[in-house]
């Protein structure tokens, strides 16, 4: 290095000083590695909505609901998007420069991209992409939206050769360009992975990364025949059940390349990865077989996963589906969608999870999304449409929280029924800050950071 | 101006990484901020030049820039050539996890690669500043000289003409730039995504950087990965 950069390093050392001094002033997006994060109060959830046979325009939506105190419209549905039919909404993810909100439908297999910058109170479509299966060589049902540097992995649920569960990892640029697709190893195909265990079954369903160790995890589902039956009929019917993932796969983040295939029988789903600096290690959840897992790295640097803890009474099949990770590591909000519980497992010891609180949200109960702070949860419904309980249980709802470290306090809901806009799925939250405008409404007393 | 920053665009913890043997307290400066990896020995092994495929992104975008002596030069004329990294930075940002972190992992792979006679020739740098107004090619200028000293390397320092001339290659790389409203006037200060961009010699994007994974180890592999893909195809060719 030469002396003159020396010194420019140390002048660039010295003015971190400002930073930490005066964090009002810091230039905190140079900070960002995959994507600003909203740590204070946030403005808007954006709630991934499935259109209803029978109710309202019947389509799928975004819909945008002010969740911000001090605005005159808190607690109400401000905005509503409809992209021209049903399919199968599903979940939904901000490219890295969160200016963009992906969202999938896993029966249409198309993705909507909507602008959430030029308007955050107001996000519009800016474009859709209706070839995925052919651009990816076959792959089925673009589930999960994750955002890496200037580009978006999406994992795939299905295939179209055999709609069973075998998929694909499809990476696309920003602007919505294809880039590769990563088929999961399988038995025929381990790609160069190590198989740990005694499956290696090529299913998919999240993706998340840890890109201090360059690793890259994903969990395995079902494929769009089980996705899309009823699910009584699929419960009852043993080739069906049979056809559910039971792996979950390390991968080289940077080479893309499957390094090795972990056992998880029973279907784990969402994958949340710690914060925390040292804490190499994610937790998923096993939907059929009820348990929390870990995925962590041994002292020999070597990938394990491990059950530490039941979730409920596995033998009553609660069905865990989404789970969500506190800032500081300590906390997991696992939610069960048979029972409409939210629980809440103290995982200070990841190794040792104790769950710590729960309560019934509502008949059924999918996805939560918490604030970085952890003061505020929101909780959603629906699960698939076929799957979403019948009759008075098939409850469609967001219901806004807050949570005071022992218990959660409703706050207000929107019942998506009575207004008439489908089955809740997944929620993103949005905020006037993120593109540099102002709030239209004085926010006096709620700064963060004042 | 009393502060109304109810958000705050946050470095994300996950990528802090460790250095081998550390504890993550370590890899902090004295002043107890967080360091970004590219500030220190990389936490695990960089995949080996070769080993991989770098898939294209996409076609490197034109645009009309102005070079140190105040030209025009457009960013074009500069590719293809060479391998090239990009960046974009703003001259005054004090982030140090931001454009000096760049700025600091470019000149590092551009030292390190020139230690190799066969690759010292084969690569070419470019920072192209955000901020026209302030980034003048005086000033510009001046900010070359306190980077590269003596060092030969090849290395363009670039700015606009105004905010106008300069949108449209922020829109074309997706270089989200926003001015920081908590600065009074709102002048002077950005807030930004970090971004460096590695262009083939047929002037694709095929990597896209973030904080992340900025670290000299990756780059220069991923450097030499497109130079042996480009030895290959030289060597197919004349078969």
């Amino acid at each position: 290095m030469s002396q003159k950069l020396k010194i420019f390093v140390r002048s660039a050392l010295a003015a971190m000083l400002l930073v930490v001094v005066l964090p009002s002033h810091a230039d905190e997006t140079c900070m960002s590695p995959y994507m600003a994060k909203i740590v204070g109060q946030e403005d808007f959830v954006y709630v991934w909505t499935l259109g209803e046979e029978g109710l309202g325009d019947e389509q799928d939506k975004l819909v945008t609901i002010d969740v911000n105190p001090a605005s005159p419209e808190y607690g109400k549905v401000i905005a509503t998007l409809s992209v021209g039919g049903r399919n199968e909404a599903h979940h939904s993810g901000f490219s890295d420069d969160r200016r963009f909100l992906w969202a999938g439908g896993l029966d249409s297999n198309k993705i909507f991209i909507f602008d959430v910058h030029s308007d955050p109170a107001k996000p519009k479509l800016h474009k859709t992409i209706d070839n995925f299966v052919a651009k990816s060589g076959g792959v089925v049902g673009p589930h999960t939206f994750y955002a890496l540097a200037g580009r978006m992995m999406i994992t795939g649920l299905s295939n179209n050769k055999d709609h069973g569960g075998r998929t694909a990892l499809v990476e696309y640029t920003n602007k919505g360009e294809y880039v590769a697709t990563h088929w999961h190893p399988t038995d025929e195909d381990l790609r160069g992975a190590e198989k740990s265990g005694d499956f290696a079954d090529g299913y998919g369903y999240d993706v998340r990364v840890l890109p201090r160790r360059n690793a890259m995890f994903t969990s395995s589902f079902t494929g769009w025949t089980n996705y899309m039956m009823d699910f009584g009929t699929m419960l009852a019917d043993p080739e069906a059940m049979k056809r559910f993932g039971n792996t979950a796969v390390v991968w080289d983040l940077h080479t893309r390349k499957p390094k090795k295939v972990l056992d998880m029988p029973g279907a784990p789903l969402e994958i949340r990865c710690a914060w925390q600096p040292n804490h190499n290690y994610c937790f998923t959840t096993t939907a059929l077989t009820s348990q929390i897992w870990l995925i962590y790295e041994d002292d020999a640097g070597e990938w394990q996963a491990k059950a530490v803890a039941d979730i409920g009474d596995p033998s009553k099949v609660p069905l865990p589906v989404d789970i969500s990770i506190t800032s500081d590591d300590n906390g997991l909000w696992v939610q069960t969608f048979m029972d409409g519980k939210a629980r809440y497992f103290d995982v200070s010891d990841p190794f040792a999870p104790k769950q710590v609180y729960e309560i019934e949200i509502g008949a059924q109960l999918n996805m939560i999304s918490q604030s970085w702070d952890g003061e505020r949860a929101y909780f959603t419904s629906s699960l698939l449409d076929n799957w979403d309980k019948k009759g008075e249980q098939d409850e469609q709802f967001f219901k806004a929280y807050s949570w005071n470290g022992k218990a959660l306090e409703l706050q207000f809901e929107v019942d998506f029924k009575a207004e008439k806009l489908g089955s809740a799925h997944q929620m993103r939250f949005g905020a006037y800050g993120l593109y540099g405008l102002e709030h239209p409404y004085a926010t006096e007393g709620l700064a963060a950071g004042e | 101006m009393k502060l109304l920053l109810t958000l705050a665009l946050t470095f994300a913890f996950s990528s802090f990484c460790n250095a081998e043997g550390e504890s993550s307290s370590e890899r902090v400066d004295r002043q107890g901020v967080y360091l970004a990896p590219g500030w220190g020995k990389l936490s695990f092994t960089a995949p080996a030049a070769g080993t991989y495929t770098l898939p294209v992104l996409s076609t490197a975008s034109d645009g009309d820039l102005l070079n140190t002596e105040g030209e025009s030069q457009s960013l074009s004329s500069l590719l293809g050539e060479k391998v090239t990294l990009l960046s974009f930075i703003y001259r005054t940002c004090d982030d140090v996890n931001g454009c000096p972190l760049s700025t600091m992992v470019l000149y590092s792979v551009a030292n390190r690669l020139s230690e190799q006679p066969e690759l010292a020739d084969q690569l070419r740098l470019m920072t192209i500043s955000f901020d026209p107004e302030n980034d003048t090619p005086e000033a510009m200028s001046e900010y070359q000289e306190s980077i590269l000293g003596n060092a030969e390397l090849d290395w363009h320092f670039l700015t606009s003409k105004s905010d106008q001339s300069l949108q449209p290659v922020l829109d074309a790389y997706e270089q989200f730039v926003v001015a920081d409203k908590t600065v009074e006037g709102g002048k002077g200060k950005f807030s930004h995504i970090l971004r460096v961009y590695l262009i083939d010699t047929k002037q694709q994007i095929r990597n896209i950087y973030n904080l992340s994974f900025l670290h000299p180890d990756i780059l220069v592999n991923d450097v030499k990965t497109i130079l042996m893909e480009n030895e290959a195809q030289v060597a197919q060719s004349k078969q």
